[in-house]
């Protein structure tokens, strides 16, 4: 973390060893870590570890679980097994303000998972996995059935070890003709870059 | 009974008489006691200002282990209360200092109190730019870089 400048000259300074540091960074909340990554390299790499996010789902195992429903700016409602995941407000909010960014979105969906992960559909028809509080999306494209579908829930499988996303699931509701759910998947390696 | 005492010397060669379960605390210290007994000990990456403060840590430390008795829980709260305000007073080169030096002692609690300043320091800080500014961190980005990385955590909405 350091080198930092001495002006004693008896001093020795070392760097701070990466365990320490990795442990010094899990320790904040999350909506501080994406700065963390443009701090310098070292820092980058430690954010970017396994170890960290070990580290991390450890240090804030009492807050990783909750959704919510997001409708026309309002949230209605909300299951937080920790309330606020250490953030400053709800994690509506933060999809709140994602969507007024957007210019005013008269529909979408929130669905929350224990990884952090959200499901969002946006005006323009276009559906998103992402981390609000990273800002961290990936566009889910059109599913491959001619109905018309809602994007409904998510559902991410963790590892049970570490907390780790595996993957998810976009869970869709059929809108016309044979109500049925319909699942479709998409284990995407940048998926597990979202997380964290 | 006098209680046993040991001598740690600073990296100026400066000598601090311990009692030894204060010095005790450090799993390093109480190894190399029982290895080495009636030997001087010397932390030559440690200066006497942050020797002292170590010092300072488990002599309250102890003091507070000792006679904790039934009002435990109180104490733990006043000694936790003695912790934050100890790290509170300490500037930052020197904190981290002291965190190096929690952790080459091994003294857990000393390490997660100065580990838990530095993360409120850096949580306080408003961007990288402060954050750099706060620990002396060199940016070993090009700009460039620091452009992508900030596109990668956009989100495309």
């Amino acid at each position: 973390m350091v080198p930092i400048t001495s002006e004693r000259p008896t001093a020795h300074r070392e760097d701070v060893p990466d365990e320490i540091l990795t442990e010094i960074l899990a320790r904040l909340p999350l909506r501080s870590i994406s700065r963390f990554k443009t701090v310098c390299r070292r820092w980058k790499s430690a954010v970017e570890s396994v170890y960290f996010r070990g580290l991390f789902v450890s240090v804030h195992q009492n807050s990783s679980c909750g959704w919510s429903l997001v409708c026309q700016g309002r949230e209605l409602f909300n299951f937080h097994g920790c309330e606020t995941w250490g953030l400053p407000k709800s994690i509506a909010c933060y999809l709140e303000e994602m969507m007024a960014d957007d210019g005013g979105v008269d529909l979408y969906l929130g669905a929350f998972s224990f990884s952090g992960l959200v499901l969002v559909k946006g005006a323009n028809d276009g559906t998103y996995v992402g981390n609000p509080v990273l800002r961290e999306w990936v566009v889910i494209p059109p599913l491959p059935y001619r109905y018309p579908c809602i994007p409904f829930g998510l559902v991410t499988p963790t590892d049970d070890k570490d907390g780790v996303v595996l993957g998810f699931k976009v869970v869709y509701l059929a809108a016309v003709g044979p109500y049925r759910d319909k699942s479709s998947t998409f284990v995407s390696p940048a998926l597990l870059r979202l997380f964290f | 009974m006098s209680k046993k005492m040991i001598v740690l010397k600073s990296s100026e060669g400066v000598s601090f008489v311990v009692e030894e379960a204060v010095a005790r605390q450090s799993k390093i210290i109480s190894f190399l006691v029982e290895e080495f007994p009636d030997r001087e000990l010397p932390l030559t990456n440690m200066t006497s200002e942050i020797l002292r403060k170590t010092i300072e840590y488990c002599k309250k430390h102890v003091v507070e282990d000792d006679g904790g008795g039934d009002s435990s829980s109180s104490s733990s709260g006043d000694l936790k209360e003695w912790d934050v305000k100890f790290v509170a007073e300490i500037d930052q080169p020197r904190l981290m200092d002291l965190l190096m030096a929690a952790n080459y002692l091994d003294i857990p609690s000393l390490l997660d109190v100065t580990c838990q300043k530095v993360a409120d320091t850096i949580a306080a800080c408003n961007d990288e730019k402060e954050i750099r500014a706060t620990f002396n961190i060199e940016n070993d980005f090009t700009e460039e870089e620091v452009e992508a990385i900030r596109m990668e955590n956009q989100y495309p909405i």
